[in-house]
């Protein structure tokens, strides 16, 4: 009866700093992982239908952060032909700034500043992700509420809500709300589910494979699958390097010439 | 063309064939555009018939050289018609590209920490708006397009050297020298103007060769809020002006294309509005003719594109470009002896020169929605002249693969066809079908 008083006390003891973590903090700890100052790779993403045919697109993807609030990423399209060296660059910000995001199009020539993110419906190059999905959550915007911590696809999982604080944020993300899953462990995202405007399960997100850099943990394969159409995308994201990336390269300068 | 400039022309085409022979071998990248397409045409009061057929290819190679630290790229057009219209307007159309349009990107870019140069055959786009781009001057353009949005027949590149300097990363000052433009691509055979007993001869040279040299200047900043140009050229206009030496319809004249310097003033800015994207383009053009009085001349004017890009309810993207602009001393011409035929001749050149009346404003909007994960792209594009002329084309393009692409259209203008003797486009319905490969 003694031992059991004790292993009670002290899994109350190791549970309680954590349990007392507030959603804000759990989001924060989560942010810390993801500061990586650089990160490139080739990323590779399969879109695959429900009849199981599958297309993809490669792109050159890079990321560095730029201070406290700057998020900067390039993507320089190689696959399918038709995109083939189009190139996108996202300077994105956490601190209430409106992002700014400029496509280069080598069939005309031409750099266009576009705010195609906006759109809850405008899905990046008809996969199951959205512009949106693509850049960092910008909680200021957002109610945040905890829920009860569960065991969820064999991780041991913090559990937040998360929604827009109006009508019209909410119709902006496109979602309703969307639920997500934390690993205790380390912090991660692995999994998060997103709930449509009329509040029925649409897609869930989920981190199959990362790569651990401590302190940083970057995801090296992302599965987003659409419960309503069985529509999957699977992001693989290789050669990985933390090498420090000028800034040049976040430019629109280097937008047109690569 | 005189001796010099053909001895000239004809080495820098022999050293040309020499890249194009060697550059390939060491191309760190291929890319490769073939389509085979067929048009109809369906204007109603002129019943079915075949416009055209076009097999074309354009191969496009690339790399870089680590050792000189230079970026190269070649690429060329190729195209047959073997099936030609028989119709008034395209009769007699080219069974093969001219030889002089074969040639199409070909240059060398050396980078350098503050600054780019370009040396070579480029196609280069100022301004912010997609459609109607006043600020778009560089280059000539195709002015009897089949589909008025042809991007595979529109504009030709010109020999330039372009001095790009950073003096930070979101600034740009660019200066552009085109030794030799080219002229706008106009129906190639004389024209008669029967009011006037007078034939439109148009000149048939590659190049515009008795009117060299044209500078263009533009300041670009891709900012935080907005991006912004500045643009100034000083250039020689692709559209021809008209030498009228007589203004008489008993006197049976030669009408001739010349071609003169022209100014372009302009700003530019892009930026968010909500989640929209605002354009606007403003472009002051000085011509020749600011008093207005050479019935052959375009008149000088003042020209502002709004370009307005937006998602739609429905996920549709839509984008609408209001075009307006104010002409200079329009219709300032003198009458001379013979007024009946000066104001004749005054329409069918105001015409030409697209300023038919002192102010004129169309809107333009492209609706473009995609369907099975972008496998089906539709899309509408409508002209609207503020007439009852609208212009209507619809497109739809499915990705049999990655490779292949299935694409069908239809260019319709309600209203009949305008009956001005120097009109460019026939404006007759068409519609076309296309299978495109892109490696």
């Amino acid at each position: 009866m003694r031992t059991l008083l004790n292993i009670v006390l002290l899994s109350f003891i190791f549970m309680f700093p954590l349990s007392a973590q507030s959603a804000e903090e759990i989001i924060a700890s989560n942010g810390k992982t993801l500061e990586i100052p650089s990160i490139q790779g080739s990323f590779n993403l399969e879109l695959i239908s429900r009849k199981g045919d599958v297309r993809k697109i490669e792109a050159r993807a890079f990321q560095k952060h730029v201070g406290e609030a700057q998020n900067n990423r390039l993507f320089i399209f190689d696959f399918p032909p038709t995109v083939r060296g189009t190139g996108l660059l996202l300077h994105s910000y956490s601190d209430g700034r409106e992002n700014n995001m400029w496509i280069y199009l080598p069939a005309v020539r031409r750099i266009k500043r576009i705010a195609l993110e906006s759109s809850g419906g405008g899905y990046f190059m008809g996969s199951d992700f959205t512009y949106k999905d693509l850049i960092n959550t910008d909680y200021n915007n957002m109610e945040i509420e905890r829920l009860p911590d569960e065991r969820v696809d064999g991780q041991d999982s913090y559990v937040i809500k998360a929604w827009g604080k109006t009508v019209e944020i909410r119709q902006d993300h496109g979602y309703e709300h969307i639920i997500t899953y934390y690993r205790k462990d380390n912090y991660m995202v692995h999994r998060r589910d997103f709930f449509s405007l009329n509040g029925d399960l649409l897609k869930v997100y989920k981190v199959e494979e990362f790569l651990d850099l401590d302190p940083y943990i970057y995801p090296t394969k992302i599965s987003m699958t659409n419960k309503q159409t069985s529509h999957r995308s699977v992001l693989h994201i290789k050669d990985v390097s933390t090498e420090e990336i000028p800034d040049r390269y976040f430019t629109t300068r280097y937008l047109q010439t690569n | 063309m005189n001796t010099t400039l053909r001895r000239i022309l004809l080495r820098a085409g022999v050293l040309i064939v020499l890249l194009c022979a060697v550059m390939p071998l060491s191309a760190q990248e291929f890319r490769f555009v073939s389509f085979l397409d067929y048009y109809g045409g369906i204007e109603p009061e002129e019943g079915y018939e075949n416009l055209r057929s076009r097999l074309f290819m354009r191969p496009r190679f690339s790399g870089f050289n680590d050792a000189l630290n230079f970026e190269w790229v070649l690429s060329a057009t190729l195209w047959v018609q073997p099936l030609q219209s028989g119709s008034e307007y395209y009769a007699g159309g080219p069974y093969a590209i001219d030889s002089w349009d074969i040639l199409h990107e070909a240059y060398l870019l050396f980078p350098f920490k503050k600054f780019d140069l370009s040396l070579g055959q480029k196609i280069v786009t100022y301004g912010f708006a997609d459609v109607y781009g006043p600020l778009n001057a560089l280059h000539s353009t195709n002015r009897t397009p089949l589909s008025l949005d042809d991007g595979y027949d529109g504009r030709r590149p010109d020999p330039l050297v372009q001095l790009r300097f950073y003096p930070s990363f979101e600034d740009t000052i660019e200066l552009t020298y085109v030794p030799l433009t080219r002229p706008d691509r106009e129906r190639s055979r004389p024209v008669s103007l029967p009011d006037t007993q007078d034939t439109v001869v148009w000149s048939d040279d590659p190049y515009i060769t008795d009117n060299p040299h044209s500078l263009f200047l533009n300041y670009n900043r891709y900012g935080l809020k907005a991006d912004w140009q500045l643009f100034y050229g000083w250039y020689t206009e692709h559209t021809p002006d008209f030498e009228i030496s007589q203004i008489d319809d008993t006197v049976l004249t030669d009408i001739e294309t010349v071609y003169h310097k022209k100014h372009t003033f302009g700003v530019a800015y892009s930026t968010r509005l909500g989640n929209n994207t605002l354009s606007q383009d403003f472009a002051f053009n000085l011509t020749k003719d600011l008093s207005g009085r050479d019935i052959g001349a375009q008149n000088s004017d003042i020209t502002v594109n709004t370009q307005l890009l937006t998602n739609l309810p429905g996920n549709i993207l839509g984008q609408f470009s209001l075009i307006y602009a104010y002409f200079f001393n329009h219709n300032g011409h003198k009458p001379g002896s013979d007024p009946v035929a000066a104001e004749y001749l005054a329409e069918e050149i105001q015409n030409f020169h697209t300023q038919p009346q002192q102010h004129i404003a169309f809107l333009v909007s492209h609706f473009e929605k995609s369907f099975l994960r972008e496998k089906l792209k539709t899309q509408l594009n409508i002209g609207f002249f503020f007439s009852p002329e609208i212009y209507l084309a619809p497109r739809l393009a499915y990705s049999l693969t990655d490779y292949w692409t299935l694409e069908s259209g239809a260019d319709i203008t309600l209203g009949d066809p305008p009956d001005a003797d120097l009109r460019r486009n026939p404006w007759n319905d068409n519609f076309y079908i296309r299978l495109l490969f892109r490696y």
